[in-house]
């Protein structure tokens, strides 16, 4: 009963998003090497950090933002002890864990755009320069969570100063969750800038979290994935199964039909055949005849006078076989010979043979020609 | 489908894949023991209809067969069982072994045409001459009458007289 209530069919939990406060980060913009393969961009990340930051990279919570075929990396990272414990221990339960800033880098960014996004302590400006998907500026004012108007006011008119050349920005709250659902390939956030949607891949690089925990997050994505693809399946061979099952039924009602049908004419069909075997039988009686007596004459005609018959059985029209003994072994081969050469004869075959007390008992086949014994016409 | 069961637990989706995965195997064996039978009953049920159907095609010409074989017959020289038994029972009695012989009828097979009647007649202790005057007679009344099967043996301790044991058959005209 638990393990039911817990299979309940509710709908999918939301996707858990932990946004981190934008000030906890420091931006950079970095170029790549050209021609730098896309698995190889998070270790050239690595070593731009390692040359920037005054901590190992061990203890930064960081990420980087690269659309395919980009030539440049946006790297944000923070100190990991500026995040306590129990941030940590929310983090765990995260699907995705971004400065807010980073909510909105899945953007279409193809032309020159501009973005103020407002968070309760922080304004940061984003500016695209519609090249590559890379934003060229991002810039954070942190502020107090009850600072006056006119100070954020202030703020942000000193962002929008910094920028200059690109269109007018276009302002946001900050993202506090997604709307995407647990199993959705991407994570969406959607504002008044439009929607903004990472795949799961992009996610792995946008996330802050610890890159081996990330690892084993995707071990796990991917074992998941894998437990579903044979789920699927065998919910895929419960309805071929299914469709099977139908298929017998309609296959076994076609049969029943003719089955019913065989069984109907199975009377006028035996009617036919009895007619058939009988008529046959009447001309056999006719023009092909048993003729034993004639068969009996053939093998008697060269029987050498030591061999004697002890019984002789018809099989068929035209086989006789005879069970015989003699005291001259030699002679069973011998008559067996003759007869292959009479012309009546077709086949000659010499069967079981046993010797007791000097008689031997022997077996004989004998095939006749049909035209050796062919019946007289019949009598009128 | 998927979002629910990615938000499951481990352990559930492995039992849900797993009972899953025994129905699925379970019932495509079954269904494939299923259908293999009746893919042999079908085909052996086409096979009867098949011959049933040649022997309907031919149905005109066995028919025409028939009665030509019968044509060539004057119904009143055919034997009944009954008749074929005493006319065998007469020839034994012109060759002197009436007293030597056993009969039985094996069976009949019939159209609404004709009849063809099977029987068993054996001469025991008898001569040579004997049983070759007995198959002179019997072929004097062919094709009313034909010997299917023929079996001659030496009556044991008597190598002199033989027993000879017959199956017969005889057309019956049905008037």
């Amino acid at each position: 009963m638990n393990l039911l209530r817990q299979l309940h069919l509710s709908a999918p939990a939301p996707k858990k998003v932990v946004l981190l406060p934008d000030h906890a980060f420091f931006v950079r913009v970095a170029p790549l090497t050209a021609g730098l393969p896309v698995a190889d961009v998070r270790a050239q990340v690595e070593l731009v950090l390692e040359s920037m930051a005054p901590f190992p990279v061990a203890h930064l919570c960081h990420g980087y933002h690269h659309p395919p075929g980009a030539g440049r990396v946006l790297i944000y990272a923070a100190y990991r002890r500026r995040f306590t414990v129990d941030d940590a221990a929310v983090w765990a339960e995260a699907d995705a864990v971004l400065p807010a800033f980073a909510a909105w880098l899945g953007l279409p960014a193809d032309q020159p755009r501009a973005l103020l996004v407002s968070g309760a302590d922080y304004i940061t400006a984003l500016g695209w320069d519609g090249h590559d998907g890379v934003p060229t500026v991002v810039v954070t004012r942190p502020l107090a969570p009850d600072a006056p108007a006119p100070e954020r006011a202030a703020v942000v008119a000193e962002l929008k100063a910094l920028l200059q050349g690109f269109p007018p920005p276009t302002e946001v709250t900050a993202a506090t969750g997604t709307s995407s659902r647990v199993g959705e390939d991407t994570l969406e956030f959607a504002g008044a800038a439009g929607v903004s949607r990472f795949a799961t891949d992009e996610l792995d690089a946008l996330d802050v979290r610890d890159k081996e925990e990330l690892a084993g997050r995707r071990r796990a994505r991917a074992r998941d994935l894998l437990l579903w693809r044979v789920f699927a399946g065998c919910a895929a061979a419960l309805v071929l199964a299914g469709a099977l099952e139908l298929g017998l039924k309609a296959g076994r009602l076609w049969l029943q039909t003719r089955a019913a049908r065989a069984t109907a004419q199975a009377p006028a069909v035996q009617d036919i055949e009895t007619k058939h075997n009988l008529a046959n039988h009447v001309e056999e009686l006719s023009t092909r005849r048993l003729m034993p007596i004639r068969m009996l004459e053939l093998a008697n005609e060269k029987r050498p006078r030591t061999i004697q018959f002890l019984r002789t059985v018809t099989k068929g029209l035209y086989e006789l076989e005879i069970e015989a003994q003699t005291n001259a072994t030699p002679d069973v081969f011998n008559y067996q010979a003759v007869l292959k050469d009479l012309p009546a004869c077709d086949r000659v075959e010499l069967g079981q043979t046993n010797d007791r007390g000097g008689v031997t008992r022997f077996t004989l086949t004998i095939t006749f020609k049909p035209e050796a014994l062919r019946p007289a016409p019949p009598a009128s | 489908m998927k979002a629910f069961f990615l938000s499951r637990l481990m352990r559930e989706k492995v039992l849900l894949t797993a009972l899953l995965a025994l129905a699925a195997v379970t019932w495509l064996s079954s269904v494939a023991h299923r259908g293999r039978a009746l893919w042999a009953e079908g085909r052996a049920t086409s096979t009867v209809l098949a011959t049933q159907q040649q022997w309907l095609d031919n149905r005109e010409a066995i028919q025409t067969a028939a009665v030509k074989a019968v044509s060539r017959l004057d119904p009143a020289r055919t034997f009944s069982s009954t008749r074929l038994l005493g006319e065998l029972s007469q020839i034994a009695d012109q060759v002197g072994v009436r007293s030597n012989t056993t009969s039985e009828i094996l069976g009949t097979e019939r159209t609404n045409q004709f009849a063809v009647n099977t029987v068993q007649f054996a001469i025991r202790n008898a001569d040579m001459a004997a049983i070759l005057g007995f198959c002179q007679q019997l072929d004097q009344r062919s094709p009313y009458i034909g010997v299917e099967q023929f079996s001659l043996a030496l009556t044991p301790g008597n190598t002199a007289l033989l027993n000879v044991t017959l199956r017969l058959s005889s057309v019956e005209i049905v008037r």
